[in-house]
């Protein structure tokens, strides 16, 4: 399993999507399971990664080459019926109507999948209507809404009261962007805020409750 | 000719080159100018008189010493090309970078470039120039979209991004037909339509750390620029930021210089975390002079307290040597007038040549005019809107 674990490790930090997924596979016809994979390389990955990006090593595109390396395993195994009983919560994601930045929401959600959540992506511009139904019909644990320009943020606030008006006190709510701050987040009432993608993982992990290594 | 601007174009001049009267102060406002006069974007996006009385307008209500024209420049080339484009009121229009034209690289052999001048609203970027020097008497930058950003438009950068990393090939072939089937073109229109042009500036913030890294803008960036370069002269490329996150500052400050000309255009959060010593330290050495843009957050945010620490802070360290230019950059739209009144009042206060020991300097508030009444007193209402 040791060897397995290592090699995906390093091939999600080093974003060798193409690569990874026949390692992946070997893995699980090796023996090694779904949870093995999540535990021992995808999170140690995730956080490499945030290790990398913290000392200005990694810049957004190694970022995106190591998300689209972590969907790639999260899709692998998907096949995998286990993999329903590992998920750590559900997560609604999308950009605010008027948004069409789909760039940081995209990587949160890699981020997020790739440490365990099941994530229901709604895209960019999705209508505050939208969000409630989705939600109403997902019942998710946390909705993930991110604005990226200075007047879409100003929208947030209406998602986040328009979600707890229609009954869904339960889901947690986490916003982000670059206009975006945790004054903003304090001030319109939302439950977590992340500066970028990796501490917006942390900040989804927290909300639900899960320790460092937990899966 | 509405209004005399050379008062504030010679202080800016002066400020390139030495010590003038006092710290200039510029801005770029544009989508905020619109939601403050009230004006459609629909409008104001589309009709050259409109957008530059506007932010003529608005440039004089906050005593900026001299405006600029400004509209959606990342937008032009991509739109003109059929990119998707959404025009919502109360926003700048937005590209939709969700669906690029260039989704599959057999896409990109479908590619048509733009009829330059012609195609989508590149004549009203010309109309804008015209109007821009006939109510001020100065021919503004032509003013495009560089070709690294323009290559997100049209590819999307996730896209781009693992061109770049898997398929170099791919992506030289996509800045080629971009530097010289669109661009070229299109700045060599502008040229024409101007002879006597004195700056072609690319616009290109997309380039900047994180979203690249010094490798990719040496390779994707500055060879475009100069090729650009050497078929029209002087051409520049500008608008990058990320100094404090590219790993090696001087590095980034020198390839900017080669980029954007022998001055310095830098931003927060880059000097908030860097601190403008740094800035100032290294334009002080390479004798270039230096801009400051203050960060559009604490802008929009407030209080006035800190936006007016700020800028003493900036001016004290940035400004004594002279050639020193504060820049509120990229105001949000829904930035308070109060805050931006502040801002320049502050400029205007602590930028005194020469500039002594300014935590002594007492600062006061300006009597808040709203806009409405000043374009009452000074301008017949806006009738132009």
């Amino acid at each position: 399993m040791g060897e397995f674990v290592t090699e995906i490790k390093q091939l999600v930090v080093e974003g060798e999507d193409d690569a990874v997924e026949g390692v992946v596979r070997e893995a699980i016809a090796g023996g090694v399971t779904p949870a093995e994979i999540i535990e021992k390389a995808l999170l140690p990955a995730i956080e490499e990664v945030g290790r990398l990006w913290a000392a200005g090593a990694y810049f957004i595109p190694d970022v995106i080459m190591s998300a689209d390396a972590f969907r790639c395993v999260m899709k692998t195994l998907a096949t995998n019926m286990q993999l329903a009983e590992l998920c750590v919560g559900k997560v609604v994601i999308g950009t605010v109507v008027g948004d069409l930045h789909d760039l940081g929401k995209n990587i949160v959600a890699a981020m997020l999948e790739g440490s365990g959540f099941r994530v229901i992506d709604l895209g960019v511009d999705v209508e505050t209507a939208a969000f409630v139904e989705r939600c109403l019909a997902i019942q998710p644990d946390i909705l993930a809404i991110g604005a990226y320009m200075s007047t879409t943020m100003l929208r947030i606030p209406e998602v986040i009261n328009a979600v707890r008006a229609a009954g869904l006190a339960q889901v947690k709510v986490m916003i982000g962007g670059a206009p975006v701050t945790r004054a903003f987040a304090d001030e319109v009432g939302a439950d977590g805020y992340g500066e970028d993608a990796l501490a917006a993982v942390k900040v989804a992990r927290s909300l639900m409750g899960v320790r460092k290594n937990d899966v | 000719m509405t209004f005399d601007w050379r008062e504030g174009a010679a202080r800016v001049a002066a400020a390139s080159k030495g010590t003038p009267d006092r710290v200039p102060i510029i801005a770029q406002l544009h989508d905020h100018a619109m939601l403050l006069a009230g004006v459609s974007a629909n409008r104001f996006f589309r009709d050259a008189e409109t957008l530059v009385k506007t932010e003529l307008a608005v440039s004089r209500y906050y005593g900026l010493d001299v405006p600029f024209l400004l509209f959606d420049a990342y937008n032009i080339e991509a739109e003109a090309m059929g990119q998707e484009i959404r025009y919502r009121e109360g926003q700048l229009p937005e590209l939709n970078y969700t669906n690029p034209l260039i989704q599959e690289p057999e896409d990109f052999g479908r590619l048509e470039p733009p009829e330059a001048g012609v195609s989508g609203r590149m004549p009203f970027v010309l109309d804008c120039m015209e109007v821009f020097r006939a109510e001020t008497g100065f021919l503004p930058s032509a003013v495009f979209c560089a070709p690294f950003s323009l290559a997100v438009a049209l590819r999307g950068y996730r896209n781009l991004v693992k061109d770049i990393r898997r398929r170099p090939d791919l992506a030289h072939r996509l800045f080629c037909f971009i530097t010289d089937e669109v661009l070229a073109p299109w700045i060599g229109t502008m040229i024409k339509r101007f002879p006597d042009l004195t700056s072609v500036a690319g616009t290109d913030a997309w380039a900047s750390p994180p979203n690249t890294t010094l490798e990719m803008m040496r390779e994707f960036v500055l060879s475009y620029t100069v090729r650009l370069r050497e078929r029209f002269g002087q051409v520049w490329t500008r608008g990058y930021w990320g100094e404090s996150v590219c790993g090696n500052p001087e590095e980034m400050l020198r390839l900017k210089m080669e980029l954007g000309g022998r001055s310095l255009l830098v931003f927060d959060p880059d000097v908030a975390k860097l601190g403008p010593m740094f800035f100032t330290d290294f334009a002080v050495r390479e004798d270039v002079p230096l801009t400051i843009g203050m960060d559009a957050r604490l802008l929009r945010d407030g209080p006035v307290d800190l936006i007016v620490e700020r800028v003493r802070h900036y001016v004290s360290v940035a400004a004594p040597r002279g050639k020193f230019t504060f820049y509120l950059a990229n105001v949000p739209a829904d930035t308070p007038p109060e805050h931006i009144h502040a801002a320049v009042a502050a400029v205007r206060t602590f930028g005194q040549y020469p500039i002594g020991d300014l935590a002594e300097v007492e600062f006061t508030l300006p009597q808040f005019e709203s806009f409405e009444d000043f374009l009452a007193r000074e301008d017949g209402g806006g009738a132009w809107r």
